[in-house]
């Protein structure tokens, strides 16, 4: 063991993870498998990490709540498609719309009840498979598409 | 890169399925790609609604954008930097609406919903690790920390996503690893200085 405690203390706060895990022949790894108190404090550090990443994870699971996306893409746009999203399941989590190039035609001020009309004059199907979080609807009008996210 | 699931269809033919217009192939790769994407725009933006919403839009830019990935980069480079400026607009945004954000006035302090799904964290040490994490770590630091530490990319690659040099991204990546392993090792009375 030629390399000390103080410098692997200092050298494992930097160390790539799998020097930390004692892989390898660099000095700090030769350090780590043989001496118990430097191999705790990688071992502290590893698993810390680990649950840092399972702890993002869970963060990064979308909510349950329902949750709405203003619609921005053209400036004749002004409304929010929540009501598109309450007629079209009762499980949709949210609904998003696209707009593609030809904007559609809703009038300045339309209530998100006169838009969701207008985008689904029949009502669609939509089915939400298995496994699946997105959706594509095609809607009556060629020039709007809808991503469904749920 | 991280690994892909076994058996799956490589991303590379979902992808060119689904630039090919096929509906059911953007489903199944916006699906896919979905989680990822959050935790790119928690990381990134460090508030879990926004990060909602940001991996939201994301999807529908995916869905307008698709037939623009030209597969001169990786699919997950273009896609991560997708993510990355849909992020910035949305902050954008945000200020516009005066909302408070983590990276604007107070470093130290995060959004309320945030700290409630911190605080439901069953380990309090994990919750208090997170919090400093999110917190103490500017936004680069976090974003390259995240990528290569704790999802497995190599530093070139996520100097690549984030539009950086790889040497850049290995500096900012050390300065991340001191300050969250320093945090770490105070939080463990069992590891004094004992040598």
């Amino acid at each position: 063991m030629t390399m000390d405690c103080a410098a692997a203390r200092d050298l494992l706060l930097e160390a790539d993870p799998t020097e930390l895990r004692g892989e390898g022949d660099s000095p700090l790894a030769v350090h780590l498998r043989a001496c118990a108190g430097c191999r705790a404090r990688a071992d502290a550090i590893l698993a810390a990490e680990a649950e840092l990443d399972a702890a993002l994870r869970i963060l990064a699971t979308p909510s349950t709540d329902p949750k709405v996306v203003p619609l921005r893409p053209r400036r004749a746009w002004t409304g929010r498609i929540v009501p598109a999203a309450a007629s079209l399941a009762a499980l949709a989590a949210a609904v998003v719309a696209m707009m593609l190039p030809r904007p559609h035609p809703v009038p300045r001020g339309a209530t998100s009840e006169q838009i969701a009309r207008l985008m689904f004059p029949a009502p669609p199907v939509a089915r939400a498979e298995a496994g699946r979080s997105v959706a594509v609807l095609k809607t009556s009008d060629p020039g709007v598409t809808v991503v469904w996210v749920y | 890169m991280p690994p892909s699931t076994p058996g799956a269809e490589p991303m590379e033919a979902v992808v060119a399925r689904a630039r090919g217009g096929d509906e059911r192939a953007f489903a199944e790769l916006a699906t896919s790609v979905r989680a990822q994407v959050h935790r790119w725009a928690l990381v990134r933006t460090g508030d879990a609604d926004d990060a909602e919403d940001v991996a939201q839009t994301v999807v529908i830019r995916l869905h307008r954008h698709l037939h623009a990935f030209e597969g001169r980069s990786k699919f997950t480079t273009w896609l991560y930097r997708l993510t990355a400026s849909a992020a910035l607009d949305w902050v954008k945004g945000r200020g516009r609406r005066e909302r408070a954000h983590l990276a604007s006035a107070d470093p130290g302090t995060l959004a309320a919903a945030t700290d409630d799904r911190i605080a439901a964290l069953e380990n309090e040490r994990t919750a208090a690790l997170v919090r400093s994490f999110f917190a103490e770590l500017p936004a680069r630091q976090r974003e390259v920390f995240d990528l290569v530490d704790l999802q497995g990319f190599t530093p070139a690659e996520a100097g690549e996503m984030l539009d950086i040099e790889g040497v850049t991204a290995r500096a900012h990546l050390f300065r991340a690893r001191r300050a969250i392993r320093e945090r770490i090792l105070a939080a463990h009375p069992n590891l004094g200085d004992d040598r």
